[in-house]
């Protein structure tokens, strides 16, 4: 296999064929694009490839050790699974803009320097929308244009981060950064945005699940984890992260047990089981390193595999709402034995793949007697087996009947083969972790299975157990939604609105023609093709060339008075760009 | 049936009991380490403190109508 050949390349460019094959021969091709992603995936070996050199700077497209090694595996199975899951999807669009978010994440991991990092990340965040556009849903495109303000927002962050730090050492590596400078910092939230840590968390259970229902899948695996990856390389032993993690994973935890939506729950649980990951990156030490990259990709497998058996909920009966679900045990066996799997496996039982990584992240916090962060680890590992394996199976695949309940079958051939495989794959890490903690990034010597472990992880989810019979008349299972961060820019947003409306419309054109001058006035590439593509997604440079521009720009007209939306978000685009141009070129 | 799987339950809890009394602490990172029954209790507790507050904050407005934010 040529070491140039760089697999998210790979899935980013067969993406483009997608949309102009049909029926089976889609099928083919994208199996065939995704299974050779893997292979080419496979081949790679330790390196620096694609070093090139603009103005001076070396720019590294792909960089591979053992940490992007890792990420970049469990990438390309995701995706396999991901799309086998999808292959029923009938959009040639949805699958394009999959691919293409799966190699962007990719891209993400391989990345050497921080031009070749934000290129792809902007086409990360601007192919991963469409995955919630498609859903073709009126909250969905709402929840869409949300999604992609946060995105810029944190774009924006990265990218005045990343000049400040070049004009401190004068090289644009991306390397260990920290947070001795203000650079450092805006990075740092940058990433954060991503890793959905508070406050920038909103848009994960806001927008995941309102994607579609293969998109959710794809969702699930890359932003937040390229989000660690990322953190991993360039803030670990930060020590504010420690706190960052432990309150995103107590928070994710009561968010999840008072959500009434399996998939809402799903995303909760996300940035609960991120924050582990997060808390991990804060300790730095080589065994929290080696836990976050384990656990990273265990959780990419059994959320993946919870999103897929949620989604096949839904597929069925049209609904992902507990108060409208029960007794599907009986009509979906496939279903509810991957989601138990998947269950168990995020509530590290014994035999199932969290059991042999999350506990590396609390030894890491043990060996630094991290005594709060340590024991608001382990109250939020005891609330996700609460809701996860207890609650759902609970009030979803036993409980009553519900009117739905007739509906219910297990999904169609693909979607199932989809379960399986991630479920074999838990199941399959639990029983062997030796192959994993080969792959990590620092030498390891742990062994999960000994007496002690097994047993105070019995009884820590045992008791938990108990303390659920006891007062499982006291769930919270009402409909309803919760009320999150996203509260301050949804009404904020509004409080902008009326504001654009007295002030800010003249400024447009101002803006706009601003930025179309220094555009067309410079003559950097690099930059004029993302402004192309920024722009171009947004203000509907393409427009009628799909459904869901139309689709957005409706969404947009609903939001508000029609065109001050178009407005306010060409304002914020406009910013975007000129400040994007201004860090970037000088 | 639910009477049998409690009584299961209850059985099962008490021989993981009796294990972790057996059973010596591997690590002695934090002084809980050596006291037996320490998970148990902790997980009985963690599970009532998050049922409990998940109920107080969803009814203490946390929790709106599906049509809030229209």
């Amino acid at each position: 296999m040529p070491q140039w050949l760089h697999p998210g390349m790979v899935l980013i460019i067969g993406a483009f064929a997608a949309p102009f094959l049909r029926g089976a021969a889609r099928q083919i091709y994208l199996m065939l694009l995704t299974i050779g992603a893997l292979a080419v995936m496979m081949g790679l070996t330790e390196g620096v490839y694609g070093v090139v050199h603009i103005l001076h700077e070396e720019v590294v497209f792909t960089r591979v050790d053992k940490l992007s090694l890792l990420f970049g595996y469990i990438f390309t199975v995701a995706t396999l699974i991901a799309t086998i899951y999808s292959l029923n999807e009938k959009s040639g669009w949805h699958h394009a803009a999959s691919l293409v978010y799966a190699g962007s994440a990719i891209g993400v991991v391989f990345s050497g320097d921080f031009v070749t990092l934000f290129v792809f990340w902007e086409f990360m965040a601007f192919s991963s929308v469409f995955l919630i556009l498609l859903r073709r849903q009126e909250d969905s495109y709402n929840a869409a244009y949300r999604y992609i303000l946060v995105h810029v927002f944190g774009g924006l962050c990265l990218v005045a981060g990343f000049k400040l730090l070049f004009m401190e050492t004068h090289s644009i590596e991306f390397t260990k950064i920290g947070i001795d400078s203000v650079g450092g910092i805006l990075v740092l939230i940058g990433f954060l945005v991503n890793a959905a840590a508070l406050p920038f968390n909103a848009w994960l259970p806001d927008s995941y699940p309102r994607a579609t229902i293969g998109g959710a899948v794809f969702l699930s695996a890359f932003t937040t984890k390229s989000a660690v990856y990322t953190l991993i390389r360039g803030f670990a032993g930060t020590d504010v992260l420690i706190w960052v993690g432990v309150i995103m994973a107590v928070y994710g935890v009561i968010y999840a047990m008072m959500e009434n939506d399996i998939r809402r729950v799903m995303a909760y649980s996300i940035i609960s089981q991120v924050g582990y990951m997060v808390a991990g990156i804060g300790v730095g030490s080589a065994i929290a390193i080696n836990g976050v990259a384990a656990h990273a990709v265990s959780h990419i497998l059994y959320k993946g595999l919870l999103f897929m058996a949620t989604g096949s909920v839904l597929y069925v009966t049209g609904t992902s709402k507990m108060t409208e679900l029960g007794g599907l045990r009986e009509r979906m066996p496939l279903t509810f034995t991957a989601y138990m799997v998947g269950a168990l496996s995020i509530s590290a039982v014994p035999f199932f793949s969290g059991f042999v990584t999350k506990p590396l992240i609390f030894d890491a916090v043990a060996k630094k007697h991290l005594v709060y962060p340590y024991l608001l680890l382990l109250l939020a590992a005891t609330g996700t087996f609460l809701y996860t394996a207890l609650k759902i199976p609970y009030l979803v695949f036993f409980g009553e009947d519900k009117p739905v309940t007739s509906k219910a079958q297990d999904p169609p051939a693909n979607m199932s083969i989809a379960m399986t495989i991630g479920a074999l794959l838990c199941l399959l890490l639990g029983l062997l972790p030796g192959f994993l903690y080969g792959l990590l990034p620092y030498p390891m010597d742990y062994h999960p299975y000994t007496a002690d472990h097994i047993v105070s992880t019995l009884s820590l989810l045992g008791f938990a157990t108990l303390g659920f019979v006891f007062l499982k008349n006291r769930l919270v299972r009402t409909p309803g939604i919760n009320i999150d961060t996203d509260i301050f820019y949804i009404y904020g947003g509004r409080a902008f609105l009326w504001i654009a409306r007295r002030i800010f419309a003249a400024a447009d054109d101002f803006v706009s023609g601003l930025y179309q001058r220094v555009f067309l006035n410079c003559g950097w590439r690099v930059a004029v093709r993302s402004w192309k593509f920024d722009a171009g997604v947004i203000d509907g440079i393409v427009n009628g060339v799909a459904n869901f521009f139309v689709g957005l720009g409706e969404a947009l007209r609903r939001f508000q008075t029609g065109r001050l939306q178009d407005y306010a978000l060409s304002i914020l685009i406009g910013l975007f760009v000129i400040l994007n141009l201004f860090f970037l070129l000088f | 049936m639910a009477g049998t799987l409690k009584l299961v339950l209850y059985g099962v809890l008490a021989l993981i009991l009796v294990a972790d009394v057996v059973i010596p602490p591997e690590h002695s990172y934090f002084y809980w380490d050596g006291i037996p029954g320490f998970n148990a209790f902790y997980g009985f507790s963690a599970a009532v403190i998050i049922i409990v507050v998940a109920e107080f904050l969803a009814e203490a407005g946390i929790k709106q109508d599906e049509d809030f934010y229209e």
